[in-house]
């Protein structure tokens, strides 16, 4: 037993060496090497625009389905479902019903996305250190505010009302009355009309086109007092604490956007579309080439007064190439097969457009055909071979009408390049060079407020000017003055701003939309080729608003409910 | 409900087993009469054995046989027994009866009682293990002549779950042992040579030497942190001190076959199948104009492209060829080998399909001071590298898989064109009939057939071993993981079909760089106090992952546009060139540090009791949240031992009971969870007129958990080893209940969070089971043979999610294109279980779907259940009877978990003559199946299931109406696609001789030539190419068949040769 102890001695002393020969104290606490951690991000006006960037990114989507404007095309009563027979989630969306699948829940996250990090960056933007550049901190103060008021309205228009965290961190809250989510869209968007510079776009340096201005600012808030009041029948919106925002402020603000912004609107209605651009081989289009039309350029448009942008890095090699680079709109709106005569391009066949609005254009209103192509009508002056080789039931196509839009829509041109001999490809493609892909070659700007909706608002909003401000978007499509009744304000929104996501809005604050959806019953259509009629279903129960997606109300475990109706 | 009675069942057949060893107990003895036996003592070859014990039994009375084996002994009467024991061969004990020359033939050791095993930091002699393990040698491995370790092993160890990923070769397995643990990875432990590794299927089967599987927790515990999924232990081979230089080479030659064709349609077929499939559309597909060869499908001369035969190899070559060579001087030893394995796979001629592989090895021991007979000091190497270069065939997902597209592909489109005026020529292009659809073969050349990689391993350590007492072991060693390799792609412009053409060709490289460090210290100490002997160890370890990089570079226009010079160097950067591309990520950063100790202790190998302890501290949690311990507690009792079982010792050789409890870690997570981030990787925005300008935009990836901590695993296992008459019968059994808690899951993330949601501790299953195996060997005069049986039946079960549904949802569009999720893992339920609508049939016709109503009971009001359907479609069960079909309906239709698996093995041998045989096989469990895309691709190819199809009252009640439209019939995922998952396979069979027997001059130890033939027989009624589908889009999801890469069905030939 002693001889034991006398081993045990030995045992007990080379394993304390060893334990303390082994390692440093700090052995396991890793650094992070390779992305920042400090807490103290946003600390310069370098990390501020980084953040800013990371806050734009989320304007765009990879699930095309789920892409603002889409959604809200499809559900107005301009458009129809459209896509392949297989594309459930378009048929459910336009006969506000459920495909099965979580639907919406990209849409969702991406403004929450937005959300999360203006509120990260508006938390510590008192930290980031300008120097004496007031004016660069302001402008980019104001566009966080100005970005987290567009994601929240975003998020208004389409579900009501939903939970409202202002603060990073993780939250489990029940939907924000209504009252307190404008107040708070309203509030943000006045600090950004505030405090940012009044440059006129004219003198904004080109390498800034894209960031929001105090022009955008003052636009986006006509659009929210208009719907708001509208929608809920209000006279005011209201602000956070009290107080609120008279209509006389927004036409205010309305009435300096128009006056000193250095937008305005361009010359011919039809140069504003990408159709009309013409590769260096000249137009390929009989009509661009009968109308003398010119594209305007994404750059150059004076009349986009803020917009979503894309680039040619579109594609599936992640982290370079992301899908959302490029523009999905376009994708999902252009006719499905490869079409082989310029200029049209494939896409996925989403919003076959109502006969009902092709029927409603005022003759000589250059806006009908500048807007739409019509295969029901053998125009080979304007369409050339296109209609006469139209094929239906391309690829499966679901509710075609045979009328489609042009606004956003894939071009494409005879290539320049010396590989392709002649083949068409992506008018962008010729322009910036790659990818030759018609699922990412898309990449016109997204315009989410264009210089005629000012004018429209200002008029409907009861500008001193509101007769010069509509006469000014009809004059221009080919039209003579018309009094600037609401009525007839409707009818001019309808046609000047067809196809931009507007429309269904615009029947829901206006109450028509029941009305509107009535007068779609047995419309002709085709479906993969086999003739069937459309009626379209409204749900008034709905209150016009789509469902939470599921996960969401489940997950939060009874706290968040879900929109009635659904 | 099957079920259960079956594992009642196994409850009844172990507690009978019990019964009938305890009954057994009562002792018999009677009185003596002194005489004197004579016999010699030889060995199986026939020579006579010198210098063997024999020792009349119970007493010290004893003598040795002589020169010419020889012996004499005085016995006390008929009673007494003779025991005969030698240094390497198997002990027997004669009764002595009535007998006066006793003759004996000593069989060479089957290393069984005195077999030392193989546990965390040391070994120990089997009979002392308390742990459930098992234990298999290199050689039984390398015998099944499996290009990948874990192939060898299926069937052969119970609570063992091997699946292949796909039959494409090096594609790797599935290793699970006792059930999926974990929602990630939920893998084993490996450890080779005391280094660990991500896995070993780049391991050369014939360089192990013994191969340990650490089961339960108590065995897994020394392991602590990382063993909560068990621990797959590999020693490789080493030499002998003082053994002569032995050379060995091991080859073999084999052709590999698609074990089952798929049977698809021919042309003439799918013209008639696709007709009617329009025709209930309402649609028409023009045949005659827009299939170029119509008249020959229809006068016969031609039927079509069958796109899966002209993808197949056949009679695919696989060889390997091994050259080992270990020996020993006084001071040294050393073991080296080296050796080659191609392995072309059955499916892509065209592509680069071969599994090449080159492993060498070398392991080497010296003893630097020896002093009164003990090795004082002691220093080693064992040193591994290996180089792989994979095939590069596309399997997996519906969006990528080759071997799918080759399932789905027109058979009216033909391989090659007709003239050089076609686009793709020499390649057709699509028909009219099907613009979109391309050539899949020429497709998958474009992407696997310029695909070139390699990848080298690098794994080995050193170690000092100082014993400046005796028994007294002082151990350090400090051992390294790398792994490194590059890979390089040039894929051509690709012009077959109207749409997924490309017009300039494409250069990507990639480097990649990993290696982890480990250094580990031990102490260990034996010693005995009169009978009681124990075993200390305690030691420390310290793990650190400095490197986990890759850098990758893509470039359009080649300047060559072929693929030998498809470099990216090649590669001009060209004005605007989005598609250039330089993309790295650094993962580096993790740690640990580790104490950990071991008593062992038994009384006259009676009595066993093994105590472990581990302290872990892992970089992956924050500070405060690091450490964990995890104690385990294992005891036994060798009943066989007792002086009073002496009596039945003549037919039970051993009885073992054992248990044990411990509890296991896992940190299975992503680096840094607990740090709040800035990302900048895809949050770019493009501001400015210039589209090629990026700027850069930064977020918060994650929602730091600051809290997040060790998963852990706990397990209770009871079972027992008895082996009867003299070790022929070996029998051992073992229940176990492990239980994993604090499963490391994505916290169910609120869309609200605006951002990645963090890690949290939140969840747990629980795998039940019982596990046996049974092994029977002798001999019949000459023929020695054997047989082994092993089952498993295991039960898992999830018990926790931790958030509000308890579900974590499986993604949408695996099974097919817009069809919705399909597995999932819920509370109560298994992991990843097929999720669905169960169906009633087929409805036959009109009266049948108005027939199928619900009335409110409180409105009285009936309504049509399905009053979409048309005949044709499925009867889709109202299981919650609200009388409409919705999720509220979908319940588990499948599991892909298998109840039970089991394994058969045959060995006999005969004057150099030896067969084996080995069988594996489970069931239990279903697979969810579709070669098609309902939803969007109504002219994809069928296989001729759908001769069973519905088409017309009577004519089916399993397979819907064909339809060209989406249908819900077939986009609701339901039990029309699941499938019973149950097979038996008869994995090898070898038979072989031993020239050596018949040439007793040769100039070699042992000159063996052999056949082997693999996968055989498959005995399945699956209707799919092969019954074990690893596939899973999860790492706990598995079972989904989309057409699958199969395995192979090999005959090949082998030469074994020791000189």
């Amino acid at each position: 037993m002693k001889e034991v102890m006398k081993k045990l001695k030995y045992l007990i002393i080379i394993a304390m060496t060893l334990m303390a020969i082994s390692c440093k104290k700090d052995f396991l606490d890793m650094q992070q090497l390779y992305q920042k951690t400090d807490a103290s991000y946003y600390s310069n006006p370098g990390e501020v625009e980084q953040g800013l960037t990371g806050i734009y990114s989320c304007l765009t989507t990879s699930a095309g389905a789920d892409e603002p404007i889409f959604l809200a095309e499809l559900l107005s009563d301009d458009r129809f479902g459209g896509g392949g027979t297989n594309d459930l989630q378009f048929h459910a969306t336009d006969a506000f019903a459920s495909s099965g699948v979580d639907m919406y829940l990209e849409m969702y996250n991406d403004a929450y996305k937005g959300i999360f990090r203006s509120n990260l960056l508006l938390k510590r933007f008192s930290n980031a250190d300008y120097k004496f550049d007031t004016v660069s901190k302001n402008q980019d103060h104001g566009e966080a505010y100005f970005l987290r008021a567009y994601y929240y309205f975003r998020l208004a228009e389409f579900f009501g009302t939903i939970p409202m965290p202002l603060d990073p961190a993780p939250s489990n809250l029940p939907k924000a009355k209504v009252d307190d989510l404008f107040a708070q869209i309203a509030t943000d968007l006045k600090s950004a009309i505030e405090i940012m510079p009044a440059i006129p776009f004219t003198s904004i340096p080109t390498s800034r086109l894209g960031h929001a201005t105090k022009w955008a600012a003052e636009g986006l808030m006509a659009r929210v007092f208009l719907f708001y009041t509208g929608y809920y029948s209000k006279d005011a919106l209201p602000l956070p604490g009290g107080g609120s925002i008279t209509k006389a402020q927004v036409v205010t603000w309305v009435d300096d956007c128009v006056a000193n912004s250095g937008h305005g609107l361009i010359p011919d209605f039809r140069n504003l579309w990408p159709y009309t651009y013409s590769s260096p081989l000249g137009p390929s289009y009989p009509y661009v080439a009968h109308n003398h039309l010119h594209w305007i350029g994404d750059s150059t448009n004076i009349e986009t007064v803020f917009a979503i942008k894309f680039s040619p890095y579109g594609g599936w090699s992640a982290p370079s190439q992301e899908l959302y680079y490029s523009n999905q709109l376009v994708l999902y709106m252009g006719m499905r097969l490869p079409q082989i005569y310029a200029p049209w391009a494939q896409g996925w066949g989403g919003g076959p457009v109502s006969p009902l609005l092709w029927d409603s254009f005022e003759p000589n209103d250059i806006r009908q055909v500048g807007s739409i192509l019509n295969v029901n009508i053998n125009d080979t002056f304007n369409e050339g071979d296109f209609v006469k080789h139209y094929k239906w039931g391309a690829d499966n196509q679901y509710q075609e009408t045979g009328i489609w839009q042009k606004k956003y829509i894939p071009v494409q041109v005879p290539d320049t390049g010396s590989k392709s001999y002649g083949k068409l490809i992506g008018m962008f493609c010729v322009m910036y060079g790659a990818p030759n892909n018609y699922q990412l070659w898309n990449m016109q700007d997204e315009v989410l407020i264009r210089f005629a909706d000012i004018l429209l608002m200002g008029a409907e909003l009861g500008s001193t000017k509101a007769q010069t401000y509509f006469d000014a978007v009809r004059i221009r499509a080919g039209l003579t003055s018309k009094p600037v009744t609401l009525d007839n304000i409707k009818l001019e929104r309808r046609h000047e701003l067809a196809f931009e996501g507007l429309r269904y809005f615009d029947l829901l604050r206006w109450h028509d939309e029941v009305d509107a959806f009535s007068k779609l019953v047995n419309i002709p259509i085709k479906n993969a080729g086999v003739a069937a009629t459309y009626t379209a279903t409204y749900r008034p129960e709905t209150g016009g608003f789509l469902p939470i997606p599921e996960s969401q109300v489940t997950n939060s475990a009874g706290v968040l409910l879900q929109n009635p109706g659904w | 409900m099957k079920q259960k009675v079956r594992y009642k069942a196994l409850y009844q057949l172990i507690a009978r087993s019990m019964l009938v060893l305890l009954l057994s107990f009562v002792a018999l003895s009677s009185f003596a009469q002194e005489r004197t036996i004579t016999g010699v003592i030889t060995d199986e070859s026939g020579g006579t054995l010198p210098g063997v014990n024999v020792i009349i039994k119970g007493t010290t009375t004893g003598t040795v046989s002589d020169l010419d084996g020889k012996f004499s002994i005085k016995v006390p009467g008929n009673e007494a027994t003779l025991s005969l024991s030698f240094v390497g061969y198997t002990g027997q004990e004669i009764q002595v009866g009535n007998q006066t020359i006793i003759n004996v033939t000593l069989k060479e050791e089957v290393k069984q009682l005195n077999e030392v095993v193989v546990i965390g930091y040391g070994t120990q002699k089997k009979v002392l293990n308390t742990g459930a393990n098992f234990n298999i040698s290199g050689d039984k491995i390398k015998s099944l002549n499996t290009s990948t370790t874990m192939d060898a092993l299926k069937g052969i160890s119970p609570g063992l779950t091997i699946t292949q990923n796909s039959g494409q070769p090096g594609s790797g397995t599935k290793v699970y042992i006792r059930g999926i643990g974990t929602n990630g990875s939920a893998g084993p432990l490996f450890i080779v040579d005391g280094v660990q590794v991500p896995n070993i299927d780049f391991l050369s089967p014939s360089d192990i030497e013994s191969f340990d599987v650490l089961k339960d927790a108590a065995s897994a515990a020394i392991y602590g942190s990382r063993a909560a999924n068990g621990v797959i232990m590999i020693t490789t081979k080493k030499g002998k001190i003082g053994s002569k230089t032995t050379i060995t080479y091991d080859g073999y030659y084999g052709w590999q076959n698609v074990a089952k064709v798929p049977q698809l349609l021919d042309a003439k077929q799918y013209i008639d199948i696709m007709t009617e499939e329009f025709a209930n559309s309402k649609r028409t597909l023009d045949f005659a104009n827009q299939v170029p060869d119509y008249s020959k499908i229809m006068n016969g001369t031609w039927n079509g492209t069958n796109w899966f035969d002209l993808f197949t190899d056949k009679n695919a070559p696989v060889q390997s060829h091994t050259l080992s060579i270990t020996g020993g001087s006084k001071n040294s030893s050393f073991s080296f080998s080296a050796a080659y394995l191609d392995q072309v796979g059955i499916l892509g001629p065209q592509v680069n399909n071969a599994y090449k592989r080159a492993n060498l090895r070398f392991n080497s021991e010296h003893i630097l001071f020896e002093k009164a007979g003990r090795d004082v000091l002691k220093f080693g190497e064992n040193l591994t590298y290996i180089n792989t270069r994979n095939p590069t065939i596309q399997t997996g997902s519906i969006y990528s898989s080759d071997v799918h597209n080759m399932f789905v592909t027109s058979p009216l489109l033909p391989m090659y064109a007709e003239s050089d005026t076609d686009k793709a020529y020499p390649y057709h292009y699509s028909i009219p009939l099907n613009r979109s659809e391309g050539n899949p073969i020429v497709n998958a050349i474009a992407h696997d057939a310029t695909n070139y990689n390699y990848d080298n391993t690098l794994v080995g350590n050193l170690y000092f071993e100082l014993q400046p007492i005796k028994n007294l072991v002082i151990r350090t060693s400090i051992g390294g993981n790398s792994d490194y390799g590059a890979t390089r792609q040039w894929t051509p412009i690709i012009t077959l079909a109207d749409i997924g053409n490309t017009t300039q060709d494409e250069v990507n490289q990639k480097l990649y760089n990993n290696f982890t460090w480990t250094m580990t210290n031990t102490v260990s100490y034996n010693f005995s106090i009169s009978s009681h002997n124990i075993s200390l160890m305690a030691g420390n370890e310290v793990i650190k992952n400095t490197d986990s990089l890759y850098i990758q570079g893509k470039n359009d226009n080649s300047q060559f546009g072929d693929a030998l010079h498809g470099y990216l160097s090649n590669t001009p950067l060209i004005g605007v060139a989005y598609n250039t591309q330089l993309t790295s990520q650094d993962n580096y950063g993790w740690g640990m540090e580790s104490y950990f100790g071991r008593l062992s202790y038994d009384f006259k190998e009676k009595y066993l009791l093994t105590l472990v302890i581990r302290t872990d501290g892992s970089a992956k949690f924050a500070q405060g949240h690091q450490w964990g311990t995890f104690p385990s507690v294992s005891a036994g009792w060798v009943a066989t031992n007792e002086s009073f079982m002496e009596s039945t010792k003549n037919w039970l050789s051993l009885l073992k009971v054992r248990g044990s409890w411990g509890q296991n870690g896992n940190q299975n997570i992503p680096n840094f969870q607990y740090l709040a981030t800035f990302a900048i990787d895809n949050a770019n925005y493009f501001f400015g007129p210039d589209k090629s300008v990026r700027t850069i935009g930064s977020y918060a990836p994650i929602i730091p958990n600051p809290n997040i901590t060790w998963e852990k695993s706990e397990s209770t296992d009871l079972g027992f080893d008895a082996n009867f008459l003299k070790n022929r019968l070996q029998y051992s059994a073992d229940y176990y209940d492990k239980v994993t808690r604090g499963w490391l899951v994505l916290a169910p993330g609120l869309g609200e969070w605006g951002t990645g949601a963090p890690i949290i501790n939140g969840g747990s299953i629980d795998n039940k089971g019982v596990e046996m195996s049974l092994r029977w060997n002798d001999n019949i005069g000459k023929l020695n043979y054997g047989v082994s049986l092993s089952y498993t039946y295991n039960k898992n079960e999830v018990t926790a999610i931790d958030n509000s549904e308890h579900i974590i949802h499986g993604p949408t569009n695996v099974l097919s294109q817009s069809t919705l999720e399909m597995y999932r893992a819920q509370v109560g339920y298994p992991i990843g279980y097929f999720w669905g609508y169960k169906t009633a049939g087929i409805f036959q016709d009109t009266a049948q779907i108005n027939h199928y109503t619900y009335t409110n009971p409180t409105t009285g009001k009936t309504n049509k259940i399905e009053a979409w359907a048309k005949p044709g479609d499925v009867i889709f069960v109202d299981l919650n009877h609200d009388g409409v079909i919705n999720d509220k309906d979908k319940t588990q239709i499948g599991d892909p978990n298998p109840h039970y698996i089991y394994g058969i093995q045959l060995n006999a041998d005969y004057k150099g003559f030896y067969l084996q045989i080995t069988g594996n096989g489970q069931g239990g469990n279903q697979i969810a199946k579709s070669y098609r895309s309902y939803g969007d691709s109504p002219q994809q190819n069928y296989t001729t299931d759908v001769f069973n199809r519905w088409h017309g009252p009577g004519t089916s009640n399993k397979m819907p109406i064909l339809l060209a439209v989406p249908d819900l019939s077939t986009l609701n995922i339901s039990d029309i696609f699941i499938e019973n998952g149950d097979f038996l396979r008869i994995s090898n069979i070898t038979v072989g001789y031993d020239l050596k027997s018949l040439i007793k001059k040769m100039p070699f130890q042992q000159f063996r030539i052999y056949y082997t033939g693999k996968n055989l027989f498959t005995f399945t009624k699956y209707s799919g190419l092969d019954p074990e589908v690893g596939y899973g889009p999860n790492s706990w999801s598995s079972g989904i068949d989309l057409g699958f890469y199969p395995q192979s069905k090999t005959n090949l030939i082998g030469l074994s040769i020791t000189f």
